[in-house]
């Protein structure tokens, strides 16, 4: 009983931090790159695509369903029309966990990412990022809502910017705790 | 649920994946033996055929050679250039990745020593 609420513990965790995530870099995306919004649901740079793919790829089905609440509460139409935004948020969140699912028996990568290379990773990000902006668009036409192939590929070019960005921030991250974790040593060299 | 443990491993996966992307691609030890063998005849302005790269050292058996020679063709640090006359030669030759590569090899060491 004491490891279920374990699990649960852990898991609520997992699904509100990306969550929690998702909402701030939605909200820094939407403060940082308002210039290159073109609609209410599409910007030429959208880093919250990055966080979809990292947090599918690490937390699987408890990222889906953080991206499913983040992008609920970042919904526009969340106050008017809440039926669309649980059905776009339902688009937005399992849109990653299906592309990056297919990606990774195309390309033959095991679940615990072990055979995962670049090479591999970009594609994911292509396929995700162009996985997202066909349903997004096929949604918008089937719920006769404004939907066109220049906001799609918009979408497209946004998502592959923001996963860029994430991947790179990603990488400075991963250098200076790097650099951070190797000056202790270097400064108990220096001291004896 | 959720599996820290699981999900560690992932990260550090991941991340490896994504270092990728910014530094050269990863060089195992044979890798970089291999690398370093063939570094002696380029930098003596020699050319050296796929057949003479095999038998460069006794330490690593010919098949062996040749398996990781593709494998760091892959990884974009050496080419095979077609000799002129006999299109069957065909040369080792060093790519501007392995330059780049050699050069901020010989940094780190200067950084380490100084």
């Amino acid at each position: 009983m004491h490891q279920f609420f374990n699990h649960a513990r852990n898991s609520a965790l997992c699904i509100a931090g990306v969550a929690l995530g998702w909402v701030l870099f939605f909200k820094l995306n939407a403060y940082v790159f308002s210039y290159f919004e073109k609609t209410e649901f599409v910007s030429l740079v959208f880093i919250p695509a990055g966080l979809r793919l990292v947090s599918v790829l690490l937390f699987d089905e408890l990222g889906v369903l953080g991206l499913f609440f983040g992008s609920l509460i970042t919904s526009p139409s969340f106050s008017t029309n809440i039926n669309e935004a649980i059905l776009i948020s339902l688009v937005s969140a399992l849109n990653p966990y299906l592309a990056v699912h297919i990606t990774r028996r195309l390309l033959k990568v095991d679940h615990l990412l072990t055979q995962l290379s670049a090479k591999e990773l970009v594609l994911m990000g292509l396929f995700s990022s162009l996985f997202n902006c066909l349903s997004h668009h096929f949604y918008f036409e089937f719920a006769n809502l404004r939907a066109s192939w220049a906001d799609c590929e918009n979408m497209f070019i946004g998502d592959i910017f923001g996963i860029g960005i994430i991947l790179t921030l990603f990488v400075i991250c991963l250098k200076l705790i790097r650099k951070c974790s190797v000056q202790p040593v270097e400064q108990k060299s220096n001291q004896i | 649920m959720a599996n820290f443990k699981l999900i560690y491993q992932k990260f550090l996966n991941l991340a490896n994946a994504v270092e990728e992307l910014s530094e050269f691609p990863t060089l195992d030890p044979v890798e970089q033996k291999m690398l370093a063998l063939l570094s002696k005849y380029w930098s003596d302005k020699q050319k050296i055929t796929v057949v003479e790269a095999m038998h460069m050292t006794t330490e690593i058996s010919t098949s062996t050679i040749f398996r990781y020679l593709k494998k760091l063709r892959q990884k974009g640090y050496i080419e095979l250039v077609v000799d002129e006359m006999d299109n069957r030669v065909k040369y080792v030759s060093a790519t501007a990745q392995t330059d780049s590569y050699f050069n901020k090899m010989g940094k780190l060491m200067l950084k380490a020593s100084s």
